[in-house]
């Protein structure tokens, strides 16, 4: 399932020199990228969170993980999003 | 394409979901399915546009970064009196927050958006009356003597079975007169609603009579047609003078008749459809041109009701606007007025969109208002310039990817062929394995919604 337009990978981090430091806009690009990306995540997992009595009790533990780890993620990558984009400003 | 939209006799509450990643749309809309919502989805402006005209949505959620421009272009498009709107975006900048705080009628969301946010979006568009009584705008809206005549005919025309022809320009509200009358009439069906233009030309018989299982390739299962849908409802046949000749004999039939027979079957079967059309045309200039039967034109305007443009009718322009703005300050708590001069203007404009563009111009001062005074400017009103596309065409914009080319490509000949994947790989020139790959890809397998909304 294809999810918000494939970027182009970066030609490193910096896209001009490898190891070299990244430009603001290309922080911003990748900080959309992984925004998407988490949205779509969360999401998914919060479809599969609302089905999960209809799975194997064996696998509902994974299910309800999938969950939790997710939105520790999105907690964490807010927090990252915010010390990075404050550092770019 | 919108090609046939049920009206429920009792409203589920609406979503439209305006986003290009398809792995959230999916999920998104599943999830507000379990909320007992009805989901529209689009992938572009473009799209969006199509799904806004003449439907209303409780909730709209929009992706600020779409392929083709700016979500926040969609806000003229929205009723936002009815709909609450929330931009969401995985690109917050400074401006786009400062735009969408200026903007008290939308929420603002940056992605990820909490699953538990989500869930708050839809409780609380549930805990809201539902929009789709969109003829309350004709119940409730006070109006000069040409509206309160148009109130009037519908009021006096909805509780008999005459079959009623509806001609105006666009915007003048056609598809909101055929809701009142279906509302109004008591009838206990649901209505409804046919683009007559963009029915498949090689399927129509079976799309709006239906179709026996095997009655042709890819027939897989009986179906019922929009008459059968419609039963004990409204069947609103919009833009009727589009209509192929040739269906315009087998409709003529089924009226006369009241019975209507599957494709493929044997046997006649009764119903009980109140009929109402809609055109933008002269009926006796299409009849005249040769794209209306004139025996179907008299048969289908047993009771004509014909919508004047706004611009012949300037004593409705100041009622209208204040309307518009009274149901925002409503909606939303505020106190705003037109500010000085602003209905000297609205009633020298010639309001070739007619109640359409007056609602948006209204919308779009209430939004960029300074403090309470609402001010309009018709110079920011330019329409988007429209691609032109239509049930047999496809178009795209430079710069569109070659994946989403591919995508709509398959999807719209697809909806041309009436989801017919056999009928489509060949036309394409592909097997109808790939076909089935495609969509597993696109995530579309199953979602005929997604087909439709192609065209």
């Amino acid at each position: 399932m294809p999810t918000k337009q494939q970027k182009p990978q970066p030609e490193s981090a910096a896209g001009s020199k490898p190891g070299g430091p990244a430009n603001a806009d290309q922080i911003a690009h990748a900080v959309h990228d992984l925004r998407n990306s988490m949205n779509t995540l969360l999401m998914n997992a919060a479809v599969l969170g609302a089905g999960a009595r209809n799975v194997p009790e064996s696998l509902r533990p994974f299910i309800e993980q999938i969950g939790k780890s997710g939105r520790r993620c999105s907690e964490d990558l807010t927090h990252l999003f915010e010390l990075v984009e404050n550092r770019t400003r | 394409m919108k090609s046939s939209k049920p009206i429920p006799s009792t409203p589920r509450h609406s979503l439209l979901i305006v986003d290009d990643d398809v792995g959230f749309v999916h999920a998104a809309a599943e999830i507000a399915r379990q909320n007992g919502f009805a989901v529209t989805t689009a992938s572009s402006i473009e799209q969006a546009i199509s799904c806004l005209e003449g439907s209303q949505f409780d909730l709209a959620l929009i992706d600020l970064t779409l392929p083709d421009g700016n979500g926040m272009d969609l806000l003229d498009h929205v009723d936002l009196a009815g709909t609450q709107t929330v931009l969401v975006t995985g690109k917050p900048t400074l401006e786009s927050a400062l735009q969408a705080v200026r903007t008290p009628v939308v929420d603002y969301l940056v992605k990820p958006l909490q699953i538990e946010r989500y869930q708050e979006l839809l409780d609380d568009a549930q805990r809201r009356r539902p929009i789709v009584e969109a003829s309350d705008t004709w119940r409730d809206m006070a109006g000069g003597s040409s509206l309160q005549k148009i109130k009037d005919a519908i009021r006096r025309v909805a509780k008999t079975d005459a079959s009623v022809l509806i001609v105006g320009e666009s915007g003048t509200g056609k598809e909101l007169v055929a809701r009142a009358l279906h509302e109004e009439s008591g009838r206990t069906g649901v209505m409804i609603a046919v683009n007559s233009g963009a029915v498949p030309p090689d399927l129509p018989a079976s799309q709006l009579f239906g179709h026996e299982k095997g009655s042709f390739t890819g027939a897989i299962s009986r179906h019922a047609g929009f008459f059968e849908q419609a039963h004990g409802g409204t069947l609103f046949l919009d833009e009727i003078t589009e209509m192929p000749l040739h269906l315009q004999v087998h409709l003529l039939r089924a009226l006369e008749s009241k019975c209507v027979r599957r494709v493929g079957g044997q046997v006649d079967i009764p119903v009980d459809v109140r009929v109402v059309s809609a055109t933008n045309r002269i009926p006796q200039q299409a009849i005249a041109d040769g794209r209306m039967r004139e025996d179907l034109f008299y048969r289908l305007s047993e009771f004509p009701l014909s919508l004047p443009p706004l611009r012949d009718r300037p004593e409705d322009i100041a009622i209208l606007a204040t309307t518009f703005l009274d149901r925002l300050n409503q909606r939303y708590g505020t106190r705003r007025a037109f500010a000085a001069g602003v209905m000297d203007r609205l009633l020298a404009h010639r309001w070739p969109g007619n109640i359409r563009e007056l609602r948006n111009l209204v919308q779009r001062g209430y939004i960029m208002a300074d403090g309470n005074r609402v001010d309009v400017d018709f110079q920011t009103q330019r329409p988007r310039e429209p691609i032109a596309e239509d049930a047999h065409s496809i178009t795209f914009r430079v710069g569109t990817t070659l994946d989403e080319i591919e995508r709509r490509v398959l999807l719209k000949t697809l909806a041309y062929h009436g989801n017919n994947k056999l009928k489509a790989a060949e036309v394409l020139g592909i097997s109808a394995k790939t076909i089935y790959n495609r969509l597993a890809r696109y995530g579309a397998a199953d979602d005929d919604a997604e087909i439709q909304d192609a065209n």
